[in-house]
């Protein structure tokens, strides 16, 4: 088989990129690169497409620079012919010659099932493989070559030299180190344990047993015990009390001699019961005695406080009129009051004025009488105003006449002479046109009707005041009055100077113009004065009429007042009691003398019915003395007749009750009679039961009998006791038998020393059972074998493991020896000739054969004197000889299954020019029959092969 | 009159049984485990009371072996004296691993305990307010071995009892991996009258029938991996006209073979997250053997010893009230190609897989150790061959990988 060239698309550096190994029939192909040119690329490339290669190591070869990974390899195979096969990422593909597709099983048969590692281990040898060899100590050289030598790997070696320290870690069948062998003897510890633990088990069942035992013989002990027990404790019971047995032994013979005494039963207490019941009823039968004597006598009492029948009746009756009683009382006073008033009233009116009731008790004050009293009363007061008017009259009048008077003296003398008025006129006339004559004198005129005006105005108020005051008796009037008139003197008196002036100044000499006004003021003015002189006396003259109007009227009003006083002197002359009074009263009085005189007519009359209420009072008090005499009672009322009733109502119920309570008395001391005797009856029944005939013989009697029954009870107490002291068994032992104290004390002796010993047996026993119990308890308790067991198991599970391990191992190991020897005989003796000739070749006969000793441990290298050599004994140059001769043997001998072609990297690299020379003929010689791909880093193994006659077979290629 | 019964069925309790397969267990768990049983038990009994159910058949191997442990005796009385507190029946009859003669000392149980005292089947009568409601047949093993069918003396007893139910510990033909102790077939016990078959000796739970039932409970707790999954007992209500049970789970511990593949996992992270998520998945408290399938590219000593420790973290990570605890582990490895004839590998093969004589001679070291040879049987080393190739394979695989 030939690779006869690649085509790599891409892997590693290589991209693209075709490499012929053979270019016509060569079998040697020479490959030259520096380091880094990318041979080991080259190499792995071809393993690649034969094996493929693991994930992690195809991803160191996917080229950088092209996306296009894998390649082809194209074979020659002198049987099939041309194979190519191609080779990417995700495909692998192979072809024959006709371009058939061959499948993946196809593929594997045609390469015999040879995978990458013994392609390796047979046919690539590398420099670095030299490496490791040179870097073997001495010992370890001569195993690598011995396997070497038989199955082309140097690994094995160091994969036996684990297993068999793995195998002597885990086990020897001698030994006592290794873990299986610990773990044996951990074993049989254990078992001892587990053993130990059983029979602890096993215990269980004994000690069950032997507890069961123990108890029925604690049983029969506690029986005994008890029995000597109870023994001892009457023995000691009879000790204590034998005198007392004794006593009572006599006492009972006593008795039974003595017999039967008899006495009523209960005979001293029914007595004494008797005895004490006879003394209550004899304190009762007193009792109830002295309590009816006292009833009697409250009986009695009663019967004297409790009226006849008719007494009562009569009581009755007159409590009915109590009612009537105290009306009369209440009528008696209220018109008594009534009469006091009455007279009060008529001595007030009587006092206030000045009447006497006689005066009028036969007049009669009709309403007719009335009226021409009060018409009377009118005329009169008529007559009075009339009179004060006219009065007043006659005053204003008088005041008017004076005042004017007054006014014109005043006026007069103010007034010029009548020369003197003339010469004015006369001036006045002459020197002043008529037109200023008359306005002045218009002027003047005026002026002096002004004057007046506020004079009379004045004088007019004043008067009609100064009258107002005489009515009213008011001063401010008088005084605004008077004011008033003197404002209008006080204005005219201006006036009348003013034209006096005027006057003045037109009566001058001067006659000028001033002088000239001043006589027309002046005439002005006087003929004012003279024309209010004139009217004043026109006023008189008025007034004098008037005064006798004034005078007329009086004389009637005089008239009128006489005709009254006549009327009024009738009156009284038919009233006399009106002769001191004034008229202006009478109506007043007659209301008064009305009601003086209704009064004493009603006064009259309720006298009179006094009288008769006083009366019946009278008649009534007596029927009450009456009643009071007829009960021996000096004073009764109607309040108390109410509780008389009452009373005696009470008296009766309680004479009832006690009569009830006395016959009830009497009936309970009849019934004590009857118990009394009956109690005498028993005490009598008593005494003859007791065969006696009195007290003091029954008492005796009782003593006799007693002391008998003392003995007997005593003597009962005692077998009471001796009930609680002894069962009856031992009652009949203690009562039967003679004990004497002496034979007592030594039964307890004997009984003592005896349980003394069953409780010293018992106590042992009971030990002996609470050590047999704690051991069950603690046997119940332990999980020891539980545990043991569940541990036995898990270590004989470790132990099948760590026995399979060693199995594992050792099998692994033995494997190894067995499939060398195999392989030994199949191989090996081929293999050592063709090894030998090469050795040969290269070390130029120095040595002449290799082969093993007769152990078949150790290589020996035979010389060219036919001595022998160990490996150890070889130089490092000989040896890396020795190592390729055998490799190349390998190659050589298995050749013969698969002949696949060597891939030789650089393997002389260690070599010297003459070693060198001999080792590239012996390639060139082996390349002869087999195809050898060689290559180098170094140029000189390169140029070694240059050699003439080696052209035409070796294909030389030079990386850049 | 309540015509009506309930009770519950169990056998092979094999109290205080060791478990195997174990080489190494965190001290709590193994507490667990050396208490799996009696606890397993403890349910039952609790089942029992809270069901307020009128009985109790225990169908032999109450005790692992004939000396039975003080320990599992003791426990067993208490839990009996727990239910007669109850007026619980319990009928026992011992089977081939308690069997009479095995034990000269006898615990005494309560009252409540009605045992078949011989290898004769005989008749215990069931009574409720003074009436036989059941007759309860059966008998016990006075030896290790009953070869005899007793099928045949299991005959009605004619009295009032509404209900007839056997207990019967014994080997259906047909049925492997149980010693073949009183032998019957189906057919049989169809035949025979009865309203139940309760069976024991065979610690799978199986319905052999169904009219009338005929029920293996199987045993109350697996201890190693043959008997994975779950454990439990029957509860049956029985009336005239029906029959029902039900399996209701006991075990404490649960054991389980988990097989899984990890040929697809492209990285190991990827392995160890889908190891996770199924382990997580299991039942509370497993007992786990994992067997995991890895191909030729994972068939390295790193990949697997990275297995291996992380294997060990999650096995520390268990916590001793709710694990799925792996105690042990297997590789099944790819498939063995076929090697180059002329290889050093090719003559391992033939030696390890074709030369009869070479295995056996080094097993024969182990076999015939004198001290060894009590502890190992043949499964110990079943596959080593295989297991060792592979070692091999790894190992020298190994060397030229760090080269």
């Amino acid at each position: 088989m030939k690779f006869k060239g690649i085509h790599i698309y891409g892997f590693g550096k290589w991209v693209d990129y075709r490499l012929d190994f053979v270019r016509k029939n060569e079998n040697l192909t020479v490959i030259y690169g520096e380091n880094e040119a990318g041979k080991s690329t080259l190499q792995q490339f071809v393993l690649y497409i034969l094996f493929d290669l693991p994930p992690r190591k195809r991803k160191q070869f996917e080229p950088k620079t092209s996306s296009h990974f894998g390649g082809e390899l194209v074979i020659e195979d002198e049987e099939i012919g041309e194979v190519t096969l191609q080779r990417t990422e995700t495909r692998f593909i192979v072809k024959d010659e006709l371009g058939q597709l061959k499948d993946l099983a196809w593929y594997q048969d045609f390469l015999k099932q040879m995978t990458d590692s013994v392609y390796e281990s047979i046919y690539a040898v590398t420099a670095e493989q030299l490496d490791v060899i040179r870097d073997l100590n001495r010992t370890q050289l001569n195993d690598v070559l011995m396997n070497v030598s038989m199955s082309g790997s140097n690994h094995l070696y160091d994969v036996e030299k684990e297993l068999h320290k793995k195998m002597d870690e885990l086990f020897k069948p001698q030994g006592r180190r290794p873990e299986l062998n610990e773990q044996l003897n951990q074993m049989v510890e254990l078992e001892k344990e587990l053993k130990q633990a059983k029979e602890g088990e096993q215990s269980y069942h004994h000690y069950k047993v032997d507890e069961q035992s123990l108890l029925v013989s604690i049983d029969d002990l506690r029986e005994k015990e008890v029995f000597l027990y109870e023994q001892l404790k009457f023995l000691q019971n009879l000790q204590s009390h034998l005198f007392e047995i004794e006593t009572y032994k006599e006492e009972k013979q006593r008795l039974d001699f003595l017999g039967e005494l008899s006495f009523p039963h209960q005979g001293m207490e029914r007595y004494e019961n008797i005895k004490a019941k006879k003394l209550e009823h004899d304190h009762q039968i007193h009792r109830l005695r002295t309590e009816l004597a006292y009833v009697d006598k409250k009986l009695i009492d009663l019967q004297e406080m409790i009226y006849d029948d008719d007494l009562v009746e009569r009581i009755i009756e007159l409590r009915k009129r109590k009612e009537e009683y105290r009306d009369l009382i209440e009528n008696i006073n209220r018109i008594r009051a009534q009469v006091e008033q009455l007279e009060e009233a008529m001595e007030h009116i009587e006092r206030s004025d000045q009447l006497n009731r006689t005066m009028i008790d036969s007049q009669s004050f009709t309403s007719f009488v009335k009226n021409r009293w009060v018409s009377l009363q009118k005329d009169y007061d008529q007559w009075l105003a009339n009179d004060e008017a006219i009065k007043k009259r006659e005053f204003a009048y008088d005041s008017e006449v004076a005042t004017i008077d007054e006014a014109i003296r005043s006026l007069k003398r103010e007034r010029m002479d009548k020369e003197d008025y003339e010469t004015l006129k006369h001036k006045v006339n002459e020197t002043t046109s008529q037109e200023a004559k008359e306005q002045m004198t218009f002027l003047a005129k005026e002026r002096q009707k002004l004057a007046k005006t506020i004079l009379y105005s004045g004088l007019s108020i004043g008067v009609i005041l100064t009258i107002s005051y005489f009515i009213t008796q008011k001063t401010s009037l008088l005084i605004i009055g008077m004011m008033a008139a003197l404002f209008g003197l006080v204005s005219y008196g201006m006036t009348q100077s003013t034209t006096k002036q005027i006057n003045d100044l037109f009566s001058g000499d001067h006659v000028n113009r001033d002088e000239f006004r001043s006589l027309k003021e002046s005439y002005v003015k006087e003929n004012d004065l003279r024309k209010q002189i004139e009217q004043l006396k026109n006023r008189l003259t008025h007034l004098k009429h008037e005064e006798t109007i004034i005078q007329h009227e009086k004389n009637n009003v005089e008239k009128n007042h006489d005709q009254l006083k006549e009327q009024i002197a009738q009156e009284i002359e038919r009233f006399p009691l009106l002769r001191d009074i004034d008229i202006i009263y009478w109506d007043t009085l007659f209301d008064r003398l009305q009601t003086l005189q209704g009064h004493v007519r009603k006064k009259t009359e309720l006298t009179k019915e006094l009288k008769g209420l006083l009366i019946k009072k009278t008649e009534m008090n007596n029927e009450l003395t009456n009643l009071g005499q007829a009960i021996n009672r000096q004073e009764l009322s109607f309040d108390r007749l109410e509780d008389m009733v009452a009373e005696q109502e009470e008296y009766k119920n309680k004479y009832k009750d006690d009569l009830e309570h006395k016959e009830d008395l009497q009936k309970q001391l009849e019934v004590i009679l009857s118990q009394l005797q009956i109690l005498v009856e028993n005490e009598e029944a008593l005494f003859e039961e007791a065969s006696v005939e009195n007290e003091d013989d029954y008492y005796k009697a009782f003593d006799h009998y007693k002391e008998n029954e003392k003995r007997r009870e005593s003597v009962d107490l005692f077998e009471k006791k001796l009930k609680t002291l002894f069962t009856a068994e031992a009652r009949n032992q203690v009562l039967n038998k003679e004990w004497t104290l002496q034979t007592v004390k030594d039964k307890i002796n004997h009984y003592q020393a005896e349980l003394e010993g069953v409780r010293e047996h018992l106590n042992e026993q009971y030990k002996e059972l609470a050590e047999i119990r704690e051991a069950l308890q603690r046997l119940e308790k332990s999980e020891q074998l539980s545990i043991l067991t569940y541990q036995y198991e898990i270590e004989k599970e470790k132990i099948k493991e760590l026995a399979r391990q060693w199995v594992l191992h050792k099998m692994s190991y033995e494997a190894i020896q067995a499939a060398k020897e195999t392989y030994q005989e199949k191989y090996l003796k081929a293999i050592l000739l063709k090894a030998s000739d090469y050795f040969k070749r290269l070390t130029q006969e120095a040595y002449k054969a290799i082969r093993f000793n007769e152990q078949k441990d150790r290589i020996l290298v035979e010389d060219y004197r036919g001595l022998d050599y160990t490996v150890l004994q070889l130089s490092k140059g000989t040896v890396d000889q020795l190592y390729i001769a055998l490799r190349l043997a390998i190659g050589e001998v298995m050749s013969k299954r698969l002949n696949l072609p060597y891939l030789l990297d650089d393997i002389f690299v260690h070599f010297d020019e003459h070693r060198l020379q001999k080792a590239v003929d012996l390639i060139c010689d082996v390349a002869k029959d087999k195809q050898i791909i060689f290559m180098t880093c170094h140029r000189n193994v390169y140029e070694q092969f240059q050699v003439d006659d080696l052209e035409e077979r070796v294909v030389k290629h030079h990386l850049s | 009159m309540d015509e009506k019964i309930t009770f519950i069925h169990t056998a092979d309790l094999h109290l205080d049984s060791p478990f195997k397969g174990l080489s190494y267990l965190p001290e709590a768990l193994f507490h667990k485990l050396q208490e799996s049983t009696y606890k397993a038990f403890e349910n039952i009994v609790q089942a029992a009371i809270d069901r307020q159910v009128d009985f109790v058949l225990i169908v032999g191997d109450l005790f692992e072996q004939e000396n039975q442990s003080l320990k599992a005796q003791l426990f067993l009385r208490k839990c009996f004296e727990r239910l007669q507190a109850f007026k619980i029946q319990v009928y026992v009859s011992y089977g081939n691993h308690d069997f009479l003669k095995g034990n000269q000392f006898k615990m005494t149980y309560p009252d409540n305990v009605h045992v078949f005292s011989n290898e004769r089947v005989q008749a215990l009568h069931f009574k409720r307010s003074g009436r036989v409601l059941a007759n309860i047949y059966g008998f016990s093993y006075e030896n290790r071995q009953v070869f005899d069918n007793k099928v045949n003396e299991y005959i009605v007893e004619k009295n009032e009892a509404p209900f007839h139910i056997a207990m019967l510990h014994g080997m259906l033909q047909g049925e492997e991996g149980h010693d073949p102790y009183a032998p019957f077939q189906i057919n049989d016990l169809l035949n025979k009258q009865m309203d139940y078959w309760a069976l024991g000796h065979i610690h799978k739970s199986k319905v052999v029938a169904t009219v009338p039932p005929i029920v293996y409970p199987g045993n109350i707790q697996g201890r190693h991996r043959n008997e994975a999954g779950e454990r439990g007992y029957y509860y049956v209500e029985m009336d005239r006209s029906d029959v029902s049970y039900e399996f209701l789970p006991s075990a404490s511990i649960i054991f389980e073979n988990v097989i899984l593949s990890l040929a697809d996992k492209q990285s190991f992270r990827e392995s160890i997250q889908y190891m996770t998520s199924i382990l997580s998945k299991q039942k509370k408290n497993t007992f786990v053997e994992l067997t995991l399938q890895i191909k030729e590219e994972q068939n390295s000593l790193s990949y697997l010893n990275r297995l291996k420790e992380w294997i060990e973290l999650w096995n520390a990570e268990q916590d001793s009230e709710n694990f799925a605890y792996i105690y042990k582990h297997k590789i099944q490895y790819p498939k063995i190609k076929p090697q180059f004839e002329a290889s050093f590998i090719h003559e391992i093969e033939q030696v390890l897989f074709h030369d009869e004589v070479f295995a056996q001679e080094i097993k024969q070291l182990v076999f015939g150790h004198p001290s060894l040879r009590k502890y190992i049987v043949d499964e110990t080393l079943d596959g080593v061959e295989e297991e060792a190739y592979q070692l091999m394979m790894q190992m020298l695989h190994q060397n030229e990988v760090t080269e």
